[in-house]
């Protein structure tokens, strides 16, 4: 019982020690879940041109690589019209459309939720199709951040950022049909991906890409994070032969997809951590 | 005291100090010798290695949740994982993973919750209580 007694202190030391270092753990976890901003759907695109060449450039991609990529040419009026223009900038945040052309106001539009009930029944009126999602086009708009600039100059243009908090809203009907934000597609799933889709009981999945990390949850489970660097994708492209453009744009995006498929719900998730 | 469980009970004793200890750092990965491996052309991951500039790709397993492929000290690509999330991705692969055949000894093997259980219950005890850090060099040269 003495020499019991004697390995009391060092039991007691080694439970103390244990339980500090448990308590020393604890906050590293909290304090990153605080480190979020909030939510925004930012899209910036920058165009330069030139009248007198015909020249012009797209978020960073040439005349060239834009035809490449199927962009039809500026038509000749267009240029017309904007032989006399140096600079036009448009910005759509939550409260407001601005237009300033070369530095001068050319309008500017209030942009609140009453005002946009007017362009949604503007909008509705003109459209013979499916009544716009009034509460979703809101989702969106009251998040956005979009800054046009356009401007005369032989220089490439700054490449396109596109950082979407709100992901896409995508539904598959049980016969693989795919709408997009409610809109048909008339693009279908092929049986193939539709059986995966039923075998692995898949009824939901969100998938947020945020500059080559892809965070994914299904049926409302988290599953591992897997992220692609440009180093990467360069080795894949040279081993097979891909020839893949250049990627370096959408590695510093973040764009997202809430998919249902079936009779199912979207869920309110949001990219980019919030 | 018997001597025997005084051994036992200093024992016991050292380990988890060295333990608390190990925790207090921050349960940083125990790294294990790295593996070398000369793979060849019928390799599956061989055109894979060769089209990097070193024809070298290194894979490293860090238990506390990191899978990482590097070449050349650049990052080609990373998977982070949580105990919770492997769950989440192998039991959303189950359905892919039988034969077809109930019968089958891999349905039979995955029809028992133990050895279902099995592959998440070792990523949590390597996730949660000691870490280490596996590496195996595949080299194309």
């Amino acid at each position: 019982m003495k020499k019991m007694r004697n390995f009391l202190p060092l039991i007691i030391t080694v439970v103390a020690v244990f339980a500090f270092s448990m308590m020393l753990q604890s906050p590293v976890v909290e304090a990153a879940k605080m480190a979020q901003e909030a939510p925004s759907n930012h899209i910036f695109v920058d165009v330069t041109y030139n009248p007198n060449t015909m020249n012009y450039s797209v978020g960073g991609l040439t005349k060239d690589q834009l035809i490449q990529l199927g962009v039809p040419e500026i038509p000749a009026d267009v240029w017309n019209m904007v032989a006399n223009l140096n600079k036009l900038n448009l910005t759509i945040d939550q409260t407001g459309v601005n237009v300033v052309t070369d530095d001068v106001k050319l309008a500017t539009i209030d942009w609140t939720k009453e005002s946009r009930t007017w362009l949604y029944s503007m909008v509705n009126a003109y459209t013979n199709g499916v009544p716009m999602d009034e509460a979703r086009a809101e989702e969106w708009l009251d998040k956005a951040n979009i800054d046009v600039q356009v401007r005369r100059a032989d220089t490439l243009s700054e490449p396109l950022v596109i950082s979407l908090d709100t992901p896409v809203r995508v539904d598959i009907s049980d016969a693989g049909e795919i709408k997009v934000e409610g809109f048909v597609t008339g693009q279908s799933l092929t049986p193939e991906m539709n059986s995966m889709l039923k075998t692995g009981n898949i009824k939901h999945a969100a998938v947020c890409w945020s500059e080559g990390a892809v965070a994914t949850n299904v049926n409302g489970t988290t599953l591992p994070q897997i992220t692609l660097f440009q180093d990467g994708l360069s080795v894949v492209d040279k081993a097979f032969g891909l020839q893949l453009p250049d990627l370096s744009l959408l590695f510093q995006s973040q764009v997202g997809a809430d998919v249902v498929v079936g009779e199912g719900m979207h869920s309110d998730m949001q990219c980019g951590g919030n | 005291m018997r001597r025997e469980l005084k051994i036992v009970l200093i024992t016991l004793g050292v380990i988890i100090l060295l333990y608390g200890v190990y925790f207090l750092l921050g349960r940083p990965a125990i790294p294990l010798p790295t593996i070398q491996q000369k793979i060849g052309p019928g390799h599956q991951l061989y055109t894979l290695v060769k089209a990097t500039e070193s024809e070298q790709v290194k894979f490293s397993l860090n238990t506390n949740g990191k899978i990482e492929a590097t070449s050349d000290g650049k990052h080609l690509a990373e998977i982070d994982y949580t105990p919770e999330s492997l769950e989440n991705a192998i039991q959303l692969a189950e359905p892919f993973l039988g034969t077809g055949d109930p019968q089958s000894t891999l349905n039979k093997m995955l029809g028992n919750p133990l050895v279902r259980r099995l592959p998440a219950s070792v990523a949590a005890w390597f996730y949660h209580i000691v870490r280490f850090r596996l590496s195996v060099n595949m080299d194309a040269r």
